[in-house]
């Protein structure tokens, strides 16, 4: 025996352990943060970081403390902060690289805190316009009727009046008009003319033979033939004129209606709409509520994936094809089949504004097809500040691979709201100045299809309309109305895919909002209608009085007509006496 | 690749037992044909340091074998597949791929399985014929070597010089 062993070889060996295990040994707390921060920001998408990590072997317990996950939407904010994590690790399974722990420790967790610096990984720009971009059309999806009503001073500046445009189309004309008629004028026979006929008339008169006579009446008909001529000239123009003037007047006439015309149009286009009035509940709670329901289906949608897992798990053996000269894995099925990550149960305190929450979280697991059974959720609170009670219970569903079902349910007792925005964003935003509310809800995602219901019964309410002047009707029909609602029950509703889904809410406080507001509408609607007419009319009064005036101008041609016609016949007059 | 040559005829010269060079060898030839962060090469180096096995064979044979490894692998997949997905075996691999002693081991992957069975069978035989071919070289062909002609001319080389201090060093065994 002694000659086969060789004893310095041994101890060579056994001390190359030593040193690896001790050296292994000081950098494993360094090693497992660095692992944890960096496998966390991959899943995550923005940084996830620790104060320190602390691994202790006998028994194997990991403590995390000073944990940060930053949000990826907004990196100067962490989704989740927990001061102290602390649990027991199996330590057979981290051979294979497993985490198993049979109970986790989690206090001092907190959402949403504010990051002293960016978390941000680099994104893709397309991505990150995509995710704006679908946030951008959820957001759409709610929006309010409108029933704010604008200046007119500015509908007037940005509107075109059709009677202004008409007005100057025929003041143009009008004056082209004139100078036609004057040029007219110019080419008929005028007082020149008919003041040469009279000289040939006298001429006539003075001659007295018979011969003289005979030659005379040769004249007269020539003249009265000439003055005939020239007034039949003057008839025609004269004719002619007045039927145009005749259509400029009927013009002028259509083009007076007009003002009223351009009223009705921008009325029709900026009078109030009040569609939606009649489930006023809706406008005022359902945005808040579809933006709760919204957020807890984008937390979901970022957890489902790791909750998935990557095996089927099946009891066929399953080759896999790993990289080029490294063979094939060929997976077995496990007497106690156990998946990369697998946490039993977690205690968890939760510290909110109203003080602390706690509850535990069972099956935390990479892979619920391996252990078969749901991650399930169960927290509560009591005696907190501005909350009587809390308690939400949730089960996360995707055993069977392909299929997930997600339950959340929950309630609240004797909450306090205070200064809580509702509607804020629409165009009537209203304020929640102080409630008590008790409230339940139930949430189930199976699939992509989602529904979720709330109901909750607010006493000691005081609500105010926000964000318009005092001298606004519809403000103060809805502040009044609102300060008169002390109790309200409000049943609300969400059916629909993750992607396109219905909010329908119900409440005994719609009839008085639909009252109050109704008739506040009806009244900003016919002062707004007031104002408009005047402005309308007023700016187009001055414009048309002026196309009036310009239309008597012309008229006026009229009687230098009748005056030249007056002048010839008063001339055939006299040459009849011969 | 003289001095290594020199190395190789030094320990066959020695007055080193034969077994201690033929299991060096085939020790090295597992480590060599297998991948190497295996838990049975751990034991295998084990074995190494702790029994009188020629470790300067052991470090010479370990990278030949592992230039050999290249070209076996793809057969060794194609066996070591085989045998993995062979039913009647398939209660035994579930059996051992429940046993985190055996998982760490990693024998469901296909080139270790392969070159596991390459090794384990080629180890008695490897371990007989090395041995075999040393004694006989001892026994028949170093002394008929020592009298060629092509032996005085090689000792008139710097191959021969190259050995004579290497032999001058003196070799672990």
């Amino acid at each position: 025996m002694k000659k086969w062993i060789r004893w310095w070889g041994v101890a060579i060996f056994g001390l190359l352990g030593v040193v690896v295990a001790v050296f292994w040994l000081f950098l494993l707390d360094w090693l497992v943060k660095t692992g944890i921060e960096e496998a966390g920001s991959r899943a995550v998408g923005a940084k996830v970081e620790l104060a320190d990590a602390d691994v202790s072997l006998f028994p194997v317990k990991l403590t995390l403390s000073g944990l940060q996950v930053t949000n990826p939407d907004s990196p100067m904010t962490n989704i989740v902060e927990m001061e102290d994590i602390r649990l027991s690790v199996s330590p057979g399974h981290l051979l294979h690289r497993r985490l198993v722990s049979d109970e986790m420790s989690l206090a001092g967790v907190r959402f949403n805190t504010p990051r002293k610096t960016s978390g941000a990984i680099q994104k893709p720009v397309k991505e990150r316009k995509a995710k704006e971009i679908e946030a951008e059309g959820k957001k759409a999806k709610l929006e309010l009727p409108r029933i704010d009503i604008q200046d007119v001073g500015s509908i007037l500046q940005k509107e075109k009046l059709y009677t202004l445009e008409e007005v100057a189309l025929l003041k143009k004309d009008l004056a082209a008009e004139e100078e036609n008629v004057r040029k007219m004028l110019e080419e008929l026979p005028g007082k020149e003319t008919f003041q040469k006929y009279r000289g040939r008339v006298e001429k006539l008169k003075e001659g007295g033979s018979i011969g003289s006579l005979l030659g005379a009446a040769s004249d007269v008909t020539n003249l009265q033939r000439d003055i005939e001529k020239d007034l039949n000239r003057i008839k025609e123009a004269k004719n002619l004129f007045q039927e145009k003037i005749a259509a400029y007047r009927d013009r002028l006439t259509a083009i007076q209606k007009l003002p009223m015309q351009d009223f009705e149009r921008l009325k029709k286009k900026y009078a109030l709409t009040p569609e939606g009035i009649g489930n006023m509940a809706r406008l005022i709670v359902g945005p808040a509520y579809a933006e709760w329901i919204e957020k807890g289906l984008y937390w979901y949608e970022k957890i489902k994936p790791h909750l998935q897992g990557k095996t089927a798990g099946g009891s066929e053996a399953e080759a896999r094809t790993p990289l080029r000269g490294k063979g094939t894995d060929v997976i077995f099925a496990e007497e106690e089949p156990v998946p990369d990550l697998l946490i039993r149960k977690a205690l968890a305190t939760i510290d909110t504004e109203r003080g602390a929450v706690a509850g535990e979280i069972v099956n935390i697991t990479s892979d619920q097809s391996v252990t078969g059974k749901p991650t399930t959720f169960r927290f509560s609170g009591s005696k907190l500040t501005g909350l009587k009670s809390i308690q939400m219970n949730g089960v996360i569903d995707q055993v069977k691979p392909g299929k997930s079902i997600a339950k959340i349910e929950g309630g609240v007792q004797g909450y306090r709201i205070a200064e809580f925005s509702l509607a804020g964003d629409t165009a009537m935003p209203v304020l929640l100045k102080r409630a008590a509310a008790d409230a339940d809800l139930k949430v189930k995602i199976e699939d992509q299809r989602v529904n979720a219901g709330l109901q909750a019964t607010l006493s000691q309410v005081k609500m105010e309309a926000a964000g318009r002047g005092k001298q606004d009707l519809i403000t103060a029909a809805l502040a009044e109305a609102l300060s008169g609602i002390s109790n309200m029950r409000v049943d609300a509703e969400m059916n629909g895919t993750e992607e396109d889904y219905d909010v329908s809410v119900r409440s005994d406080i719609d009839k008085v909002l639909k009252n109050a507001l109704t008739g506040a509408i009806g009244k900003q609607a016919s002062a707004f209608e007031k104002t408009l007419k005047q402005e309308v009319l007023g700016k187009t009064a001055g414009p048309l009085a002026e196309a009036g005036s310009q239309m008597g101008d012309l008229g006026s041609f009229s009687k230098e007509f009748s005056g030249r016609l007056n002048m010839g016949q008063d001339l055939l007059g006299n040459l009849k006496l011969f | 690749m003289l001095k290594l040559l020199a190395e190789i005829m030094k320990i066959i010269n020695s007055e080193t037992d034969p077994r201690q060079i033929s299991l060096s060898v085939c020790f090295a030839m597992i480590v060599g044909l297998t991948p190497l962060f295996c838990l049975h090469n751990l034991l295998i180096f084990f074995l190494v340091f702790s029994l009188r096995v020629n470790l300067a064979t052991f470090f010479l044979a370990w990278p030949l074998f592992s230039g050999v490894a290249y070209l076996l692998d793809p057969l060794a997949h194609q066996v070591g597949l085989a045998v993995l997905q062979l039913p009647a075996l398939n209660g035994l691999w579930t059996t051992l791929y429940s046993n985190a002693v055996f998982k760490l081991e990693k024998f469901y992957n296909s080139i270790v399985m392969g070159s596991l069975i390459f090794s384990a069978i080629l180890f008695m035989p490897c371990f007989l014929f090395t041995n075999f071919m040393i004694r006989k070289y001892r026994e028949n062909i170093l002394a008929w070597v020592e009298k060629t002609r092509l032996m005085k001319i090689l000792k008139a080389s710097r191959i021969y010089a190259i050995y004579q201090t290497v032999a001058g060093q003196g070799g672990a065994s």
